[in-house]
């Protein structure tokens, strides 16, 4: 049955964007293109914006977490806000003692075992889901640590490790991860999804001073592009 | 703005912690005169010397023990609350 | 009539992009590179303000922004600083502070009753009699202040940004720039910082001719090219963990150094005589700069006023720009006779030695000087009025002394001890990571203060774990002090000023110590020296010595004043910056908007009040959504609740120990009240306890403590170290609460489970899917009808929402606001938590006592709620009635007190017009032996006048709770 849901983000792009271009990614509408392709290629390279909270997320809290995760053939990340990749593009996140933040893929969880195993994981085992409705951003260019640097006082151009960061972002919680895409360094950025609007707002409006600009989600996902269908 | 280590996080700003008052054991209730109660509800330790506070990393959600002289206004150390492991000591700023 | 000089090695001004540009109604011409000061001195302008208090001309004083003499404004902005804002194309200024222009002032006539004025005045006049204070008021009002605001001012955008270095260095002179090479020779990020527009600090007026000094400068200049120099920024605040605020014209830029070097300087500071603050007398480096920076003649006719060898290089420089120097006074008793001291006497200036400047004779209307009267001094440096002689002048230069520009470090945390022999504050201690340089650090002479950097900016990197062979040693400092220990001759007939800004001159020190206010701390305030605009950059030193001197003490026994941000004015809108102001919607916020909400915010959220209606007005749109719920069915958005995940195996341990009532033995599916106490027994959130399995609870909370419940609940969970994972689920779920007679009917069409009362009782919780959409079910009663909430992903809040309405439509269902369920639930009596109790309120004043189960080993509270409860209550929250036709100006509001033989006895707490029961109702505290149903009471409205209500039992509607309980 189809079951529409929304990102967080969409009422906002589609206000700014009432032609934007989007495809149905797992039942939810995402942007692929905002503008011109081939100048929002143009923007990745400076300062753009794009939405990614069409991915899956899912928390899994508890003693039993862990080993749960192994038994899914899901690496574990051996310290606190350590990150590992995922296959098929995914990220796992080790975001406490006994608490693990992963991300799905565009295309998908690394197997089918881990995909049925995250939907509904077995209480029984000392495993808790947390569900996961972030707003999330993919950031790329060679002005977002500047951007950074107007909103935040993390000092994001000069720690240059990849591991997790929590810290408020414009006054809200955010955390960020500087990260590849497809070898395209990007900073991925999660809020609390009743904060996306704001957050989306309030990072466009520095990126525009910035000669910056918001993106559609096919520049960091091509892959999402050949699933080029409007419901 | 005063720097203070988390000990997960690392080294932050003040305005990205809230401080959650004197860290104290509850006394046992039911030992407890009214009045020795009442003192541990509304009274609190504030001499000068190096004092134990709880102090909690909004962003992260991680309640810590900060160990802060509180003539100096110096942190003195950080460490996480652990009943059973022993405490992740690290230097304060 | 131009004062402009030809061109001058490395002037400031570009002379191929002339300006236009109007002052006081009058146009004139300046150049690219000057600044507004500097622009109307060009044009032969002396007169270029008025003062704070007297209305007495001022012109210019040390053109380094340590005075605020030259303060303008034009239509736009107000208290711009004259000698540091660079002039500007079509500029149309005036002075500020004055009635009726600059030249004819009107209040230029208070000088004249300054002996009514006296220090301290503000608290000892207008007292009596007291009905003519308004009046007084009024006109001070009118006469006091600076600038006048533009209130339709457009609103400016100046975004902050943050910084990083390892070591900020804070002035561009030899000092700073020689610190700054050190440091980032080896390899250190390092950002220098300097308020001037140019590097070069005292290089850029007070060493020219000097061989040695150039040379050394073209070095530094070249070196530095490589560097982060950032001109035009001031750094205004010094804040803990060297973090500092950097201004420049564009934004405020929060710094966090790890180290930082002070090479700040020294001010020079002024002389104190008769009329030493009229248009013309000026600081030795004011000339220095008009002529060197800006190619401006300072006057015509000029006397040096000395005490070191630096008057004696700008008696040269001023001759040399064409001023008739008619003599040098030297306050000193004897002089070394130095080579500079030998070019003056050559180049045929007269010099008096042993002298001093006792008195300014004013020219016309008091707008500058035609004399200077100048004593000799006996062997006590008291001058020898007898043996005074008169020297025509229009200018006179003072060099005199200086004093460390120390603000910075004293806010740093550091300390600075008095030197006998410099006759200045030195550093004495410093926090770790701070370095003091150059004349900040007693040390001056241009190379010297170069050496000085280097050690400073060495020392900074051994500090951040560079090794460093060898540091340098402490600083030479000079065996002559160039500051003379008390240049204050004050004279018996005429002011002698000691702070320009707030027209404090010689005798209100003597009077206010007279007066018993004799310590400095306590002298600035009753002076208020020191408290303007620049803050006693030239008066504080002054104000030490002369309090001194007034007790027989010494400087370092008088202490100084605490120095605090900003070290310059800081406009407002630098310090707002972006003006973040986060807010929350829930995911359906969208569909709000559509149906017409008019929004209130809670906290950071926007919640519908209520939704418009076309012709309608907001009570009756509010009545009707009411009437919805009661007679058919009614859905409003809940999503901002707190809703917390409580798992594993002692879920139900913690929750007993959290919540007054008994939740450990609860079965799955169902759900009660929880009422959540501090430590001390006063009620802090309520909300609902569901128990989803075993190992699994699901628990509400108000609004506005969300976050700090969970922030609690977490501290408890570590403290009591009990098996089990919490997880805050705010934001990642929206909710929407269904009520009324037809709810159960349009849920049943959309649900997949059965939801007949005997298999969805009242406070059973259930999870199940509604269009589609994996949720969670609580039948719950808030508003008093038949209710269920319903808990969803948020990325599907819309698609159930969506749903309930189009399925809901032929039943009447309408979406109802934060409003209407105000008035529903206070037809129920159901209280609010901080709206019906308050910081104070336990559980038995808000008829609670059921809520508490005091039989269960430990909960939050249970210790002091022991204590409370054995004594009489004090008050308690009871329901009134007021009859529906009580016109509007005669219902009570919110917090509205209740008063029994004018005494406060009570307060109204909620209150509204209920359109169910036709009635006004409310909730009161009240004293506990008044509480019966039908008891009387008086309420007292804004106006004053009382007005009667009625206790009645609660609930108001519905006693039985038939409605939500089917």
């Amino acid at each position: 049955m189809f079951k529409p849901q929304f990102s967080p983000l969409h009422d906002a792009i589609q206000h700014e964007h009432p032609y934007a271009k989007w495809c149905d990614v797992q039942d939810m509408p995402v942007f692929l293109h905002l503008i011109n392709p081939a100048k929002e290629l143009e923007l990745a390279k400076i300062l753009a914006l794009a939405d990614a909270s069409f991915l899956p997320r899912i928390v899994l809290k508890g003693p039993g977490a862990a080993a749960y995760l192994q038994s899914l053939g899901i690496p574990i990340p051996e310290g606190l806000l350590k990150v590992a990749p995922l296959k098929n593009g995914g990220l796992i996140a080790r975001t406490g003692g006994s608490e693990f933040f992963l991300e799905s893929g565009p295309v998908g969880w690394p197997s089918q075992a881990a995909a049925d195993g995250l939907r509904s994981p077995s209480y029984k085992e000392g495993v808790y889901p947390v569900l996961r409705q972030d707003a999330s951003l993919v950031i790329s260019g060679s002005r977002a640590g500047e951007m950074f640097r107007h909103i935040s006082s993390y000092d994001f151009i000069g720690e240059q490790h990849g591991d997790l960061v929590f810290t408020p972002i414009a006054g809200v919680t955010c955390s960020v991860l500087r990260t590849t895409l497809k070898g395209r360094p990007v900073f991925r950025l999660w809020t609390d999804g009743t904060y996306g609007t704001y957050i989306w707002h309030t990072l466009l409006e520095v990126a525009k001073e910035l000669d910056g600009g918001a993106v559609g989600t096919a520049v960091f996902f091509p892959e999402l592009a050949s699933k080029d269908n409007q419901p | 703005m005063k720097l203070l280590r988390c000990p997960i996080n690392g080294l932050r700003p003040l305005s990205e912690f809230l401080f959650g008052g004197e860290v104290r054991d509850m006394p046992d209730t039911a030992a407890i005169t009214d009045e020795a109660w009442a003192d541990y509800v509304f009274n609190r330790q504030g001499e000068p010397g190096v004092r134990k506070e709880w102090w909690y990393h909004t962003a992260s959600g991680t309640w810590f023990i900060a160990e802060r002289d509180n003539l100096k206004d110096e942190f003195v150390r950080t460490y996480l609350h652990s009943r059973d492991a022993s405490p992740t000591e690290t230097k304060a700023t | 009539m131009t004062e402009r000089l030809p061109p001058q090695p490395g002037e400031w001004i570009d002379r191929s992009r002339p300006l236009e540009f109007q002052f006081e109604g009058h146009s004139y011409s300046g150049f690219a590179g000057d600044s507004v000061t500097s622009a109307l001195a060009a044009n032969g302008l002396r007169h270029l303000g008025r003062s704070f208090k007297y209305h007495r001309a001022r012109g210019i004083y040390s053109l380094a922004n340590h005075d605020v003499n030259v303060l303008v404004e034009d239509d736009r902005h107000t208290n711009i600083r004259g000698d540091v804002t660079p002039l500007w194309a079509g500029a149309k200024l005036r002075a500020v502070n004055t009635f009726g222009g600059l030249a004819g002032d009107r209040l230029k006539i208070v000088d004249w009753f300054s002996k009514f004025l006296p220090v301290g005045f503000y608290y000892k006049a207008f007292h009596s009699p007291r009905s003519l204070f308004p009046f007084y008021e009024r006109r001070m009002r009118n006469i006091a202040g600076l600038g006048a605001v533009n209130a339709n001012w457009e609103r400016e955008h100046f975004p902050a940004a943050y910084d990083f270095c390892d070591v900020l260095v804070i002035g561009a002179g030899s000092a700073g720039l020689s610190a700054a090479i050190a440091a980032a020779g080896l390899g250190l990020k390092v950002v220098v910082v300097d308020e001037q527009p140019r590097p070069g600090g005292s290089f850029n007026y007070q060493w020219n001719g000097d061989a040695a000094a150039a040379k050394l400068w073209a070095v530094l200049a070249a070196t530095a090219a490589s560097l982060d120099v950032r001109c035009s920024t001031v750094a205004a605040g010094y804040y803990a963990d060297h973090w500092v605020a950097l201004v420049d014209e564009e934004r405020l830029t929060k710094m966090r150094a790890r180290a930082v070097v002070l090479a700040t300087g020294a001010v020079e500071q002024p002389a104190v005589f008769g009329n030493n603050d009229l248009p013309g007398v000026m600081l030795a480096t004011a000339a220095q700069r008009l002529i060197h920076q800006f190619a401006v003649k300072p006057f015509r006719r000029g006397v040096v006023l000395t005490a070191n060898d630096y008057g004696y290089r700008a008696a040269l420089d001023l001759q040399q720009a064409g001023v008739k120097v008619a003599a040098v006074i030297d306050l000193r008793a004897t002089t070394t006779d130095g080579s500079v001291a030998a070019n003056v006497k050559q180049a045929g200036i007269s010099i008096h030695i042993g002298h001093a400047v006792t008195f300014a004779t004013p020219s016309r209307g008091m707008q500058g000087i035609q004399s200077v009267q100048v004593s000799p001094l006996d062997s006590h440096g008291q001058p020898k009025p007898s043996a005074n002689i008169d020297i025509p002048c229009d200018g006179l230069a003072m060099s005199v002394g200086f004093a460390p520009a120390d603000g910075l470090f004293y806010q740093a945390g550091g300390r600075m001890a008095w030197s006998e022999d410099l006759q200045q504050f030195i550093p004495k201690s410093a926090p770790a990571g701070l370095f003091a340089a150059g004349r900040l650090n007693g040390v001056y002479g241009f190379e010297q203060e170069a050496a000085d950097g280097s050690r400073a900016g060495l020392a900074a990197a051994a500090f951040l774990g560079k090794s460093i062979e060898q540091i340098p040693a402490d600083p030479e400092r000079p065996k002559q002090s160039p500051t003379h220990p008390y240049p204050i001759f004050p004279h018996p007939k005429t002011k002698c000023f000691v702070d320009l800004d707030e027209d404090v001159h010689y005798k209100d020190f003597v009077n206010a110590a007279q007066e018993g206010f004799d310590q400095v701390e306590l002298m600035k305030r009753y002076s208020t020296f020191g408290m303007g605009t620049s803050q006693g950059k030239l008066a504080n030193i002054n104000a030490i010595r002369i309090l001194a001197h007034v007790k027989g003490q010494t400087v370092p026994q008088t202490g100084v004043t605490t120095a605090r941000p900003f070290y310059h004015p800081v406009s407002l809108g630098h310090l707002a910056g972006r003006g973040f102001h986060p807010h929350r919607r829930t995911p359906i916020e969208g569909q709000h908007e559509a149906l017409g909400a008019v929004f209130m915010y809670a906290g950071d959220w926007k919640r519908p009040s209520y939704y418009a209606r076309p012709s309608v007005s907001p009570q009756e749109a509010i009545a009707a959504e009411v009437t919805a719920v009661r007679t058919a069915a009614g859905m409003i958005d809940v999503g901002t609740l707190g809703k917390l995940e409580i798992s594993g195996p002692d879920a139900g341990e913690f929750i007993e120990r959290i919540y007054t009532g008994r939740f450990a033995k609860m079965k799955p599916g169902t759900a009660r009240y929880g009422l959540m106490c501090d430590e001390s027994g006063v009620i802090i959130d309520d909300g609902l306890v569901a128990r989803l399995a075993d190992d699994r609870f699901y628990v509400t909370t108000t609004t506005s403590a969300a976050g700090a419940v969970y922030r609690e609940m977490q501290r408890w969970a570590q403290i009591w170290g009990l098996q089990v994972v919490l997880a805050s689920a705010t934001g990642a779920r929206g909710g929407v609460n269904v009520a009324g007679p037809k709810a159960r009917e349009i849920l049943q069409g959309l649900c997949d489970f059965d939801l007949s009362t005997a298999v969805f009782p009242y406070m059973a919780v259930r999870e199940g899917t509604i269009a589609g959409a994996p949720a969670r079910f609580l039948r719950v009663g808030f508003v008093g009808e038949w209710g269920c909430e319903i808990h969803m992903q948020a990325c599907q809040a819309v698609h159930v929402w969506s749903s309930l309405k189009m399925t809901g439509q032929p039943h009447g269902i309408r979406p109802f606001g934060v409003e209407a369920q105000r008035v529903l639930r206070l037809e129920k009596a159901h209280i609010i938590v901080s709206q019906d109790t308050d910081g104070l309120t336990n559980p038995y004043e808000a008829n609670m006592a059921w809520a508490v189960k005091d039989d269960k080993p430990f909960f939050i509270g249970q210790r002091s709620l022991r204590i409370i409860r054995p004594r009489p209550l004090k008050r308690i929250l009871a329901g009134f009635t007021l009859p529906g036709e009580t016109p509007a100006a005669k219902v009570p509001k919110e917090c509205h007190l209740i008063i029994e033989n004018k005494e406060i006895v009570g307060r109204v707490t909620s209150i509204t017009r209920s359109p169910t029961l036709n009635q006004v109702i409310g909730l009161a505290f009240v004293s506990p032996d008044r509480a019966q149903p039908g008891t009387p009471f008086q309420i007292r409205l804004d106006d004053g006048s009382l007005v009667t209500a009625t206790i009645v039992a609660t609930p108001f509607y519905d006693p039985q709770g038939e409605r939500q309980e089917k």
